[in-house]
């Protein structure tokens, strides 16, 4: 028997990318998914997995739309019976630089949190009724590498405020998460990973994009993919992931790195890493731990390339 | 000793406790203050700092509230002509956690993270265009110490605060953002990540009534508000992008920023 037959697991922002490669691994391990995506392509997604004979169920919608969560969760519950996963991968990118319009100062805040933030919640306090009634759980929530300063300096960008204090914020989601139900089996991390090859990514790399200039009318050239990580990879983590049965944890991964679990981290340290780098000098973080890891040859905090 | 002569800074949430502190501290060193809060007493608090012979105003606003920003920053501009110095301290408290009802959570989210982290967003876009023009300045965004605790305690609130714990780290992005998109334009921002302080949310929190142990361990406002002014007084060449921690049974006090490392020897 499949290692996940029985179950029922959501994944959010399903239409591509990692999302899709996360449904698509769930349903092969024999979970019944259910995905949804504001762009319509989610419907060719579920398709392709319900021809592989997975229980699908398929929902395009927007994911900041409260009543349509609620509907979406709903249904999912009736058609299958129980929630026993959820993975919170919807997200947006944004440019936000400092020195904004203040109309688009305002319009940015709404659009990047309501999507990386608030929906994660809502989606969250949907499903906990439902893995508190299947007798426990697993949610995961999509962040960056970039709030595991061990690696980086915390920040993904200076003119991306917004996505970076979204993916800081959802570590209070996982932290408090995970301490409130534990007694209930249900276990809460962030999977906190660098460039992955997605298409929130590609699109910088296309015209218009903030990396255009490295990029061409197809996107990336095929020399910065061959750095990006595969999705297929990491949702093989999110297996991993959920056998392994920790909670509280952000798990770093990291372009170059082998994609891996890692040992469990001390509970008192789980989420504090980033104190490691806080009094360090801004513009002098130095080398990563790991100073034999290849960095990307470029750079989305510059938009140029780096040495 | 007036150091700060000449020099305006904007408090949020100084009607009362921490960030009347705050804006005291200030005042005595003979900086220009201006207060805003919910609260009406705001204008009182603000025209008590005058004896300090500065110059002082309060404004009644909600630092959720974009319009309210809008007009405390422009009408800082209008009556002061700059600001040098933001301490965005505006911050609520509600309980809750992942177990709650969506309906509850979404009221206490508006709340949460309409005060604590779209308030510190608002009032730093609005007055970071106007450093940026002067030429450089100082932000200081009060967190908790939930996002850096001392060391063996774990991170968060417990159990039942993730939509306070949510905001607060998202207030640390913002800082660290903040600190490196301004590194080169004289602008400063840093944040404190406090422990249990005497000051009026945690006042209400133990429903005003604390028990005289609770409120012995509490820290003194006055020893968090001096720490604030020695990090000011560091000056345009002080440390930015730290988040400073603040703990109860620690030294309060602003650690030597590391010396930078040394580049590696050329192959």
């Amino acid at each position: 028997m499949a290692y996940l037959s029985g179950k029922t697991a959501i994944v959010t922002g399903a239409a591509q990318g990692l999302g899709q490669a996360f449904a698509e691994r769930l349903a092969a391990e024999g979970a019944a998914v259910a995905i949804c995506d504001i762009q319509p392509g989610v419907m060719a997604v579920g398709s392709a997995i319900a021809a592989t004979g997975a229980d699908v169920l398929c929902q395009t919608f927007d994911i900041t739309d409260v009543s349509a969560c609620r509907s979406f969760v709903a249904a999912t519950t009736a058609r299958f019976g129980r929630l026993d996963i959820l993975v919170n991968n919807a997200a947006v990118w944004r440019s936000t630089p400092v020195t904004d319009p203040w109309d688009k100062a305002l319009a940015d805040f709404d659009a990047v949190m309501d999507v990386n933030v608030k929906a994660a919640m809502v989606m969250c306090r949907l499903a906990v009724p439902h893995m508190i009634a299947a007798g426990g759980g697993d949610i995961v929530n999509i962040s960056t590498d970039y709030v595991l300063p061990k690696r980086r300096d915390g920040v993904n960008a200076p003119d991306t405020d917004l996505y970076n204090a979204s993916k800081w914020a959802l570590n209070g989601l996982t932290d408090g998460g995970a301490q409130a139900l534990a007694p209930h089996n249900i276990r809460m991390n962030s999977l906190c990973m660098g460039p992955t090859d997605t298409e929130m990514l590609r699109a910088l790399f296309r015209p218009g994009g903030k990396l255009a200039h490295l990029g061409g009318p197809d996107g990336p050239p095929p020399e910065v993919i061959a750095g990006f990580m595969d999705p297929a990879d990491i949702a093989g983590l999110l297996i991993d992931l959920m056998k392994d049965g920790r909670t509280g944890e952000n798990i770093g991964i990291w372009a170059g790195q082998t994609i891996e679990l890692g040992p469990r981290k001390r509970w008192d340290v789980r989420m504090r890493e980033r104190a490691d780098f806080t009094g360090q000098p801004l513009r002098d973080f130095g080398p990563p731990p790991w100073s034999d890891a290849p960095e990307p040859v470029w750079s989305l905090a510059v938009g140029q390339p780096t040495e | 000793m007036a150091r700060l002569q000449g020099q305006v800074a904007l408090v949020t949430g100084a009607a009362v406790g921490l960030g009347r502190g705050y804006a005291e501290a200030l005042a005595r060193a003979g900086c220009d203050v201006v207060l805003c809060d919910i609260r009406p007493e705001v204008v009182d608090t603000a025209a008590a700092l005058r004896r300090h012979g500065v110059r002082a105003e309060g404004y009644v606003a909600d630092v959720a509230n974009p319009e309210d920003v809008r007009r405390v920053v422009d009408g800082v501009l209008t009556g002061f002509g700059r600001i040098d110095i933001l301490i965005a301290n505006a911050g609520t408290w509600r309980g809750g956690g992942a177990k709650d009802d969506l309906d509850k959570s979404l009221k206490d989210y508006e709340v949460l993270i309409g005060t604590n982290l779209k308030g510190v967003y608002l009032f730093g876009r609005a007055v970071i265009p106007v450093m940026l023009a002067q030429g450089g300045g100082q932000i200081i965004n009060i967190a908790t110490d939930h996002v850096h605790t001392h060391p063996g305690r774990p991170t968060a609130g417990g159990s039942g605060m993730d939509l306070y714990d949510i905001s607060k780290w998202g207030v640390l992005g913002l800082t660290l953002t903040w600190a490196k998109a301004l590194a080169d334009h004289h602008i400063r921002v840093n944040s404190f990540s406090m422990g249990a302080t005497d000051s009026h949310m945690l006042r209400g929190f133990h429903n005003n009534a604390p028990s005289p142990e609770e409120e012995a361990r509490w820290m003194k406002p006055e020893a968090v508000c001096d720490l604030a002014m020695q990090l000011i007084a560091e000056g345009p060449a002080g440390r930015t992008g730290e988040n400073i921690g603040v703990w109860v049974g620690f030294e309060i006090e602003l650690k030597p920023v590391p010396a930078a490392k040394p580049e590696p020897a050329a192959a």
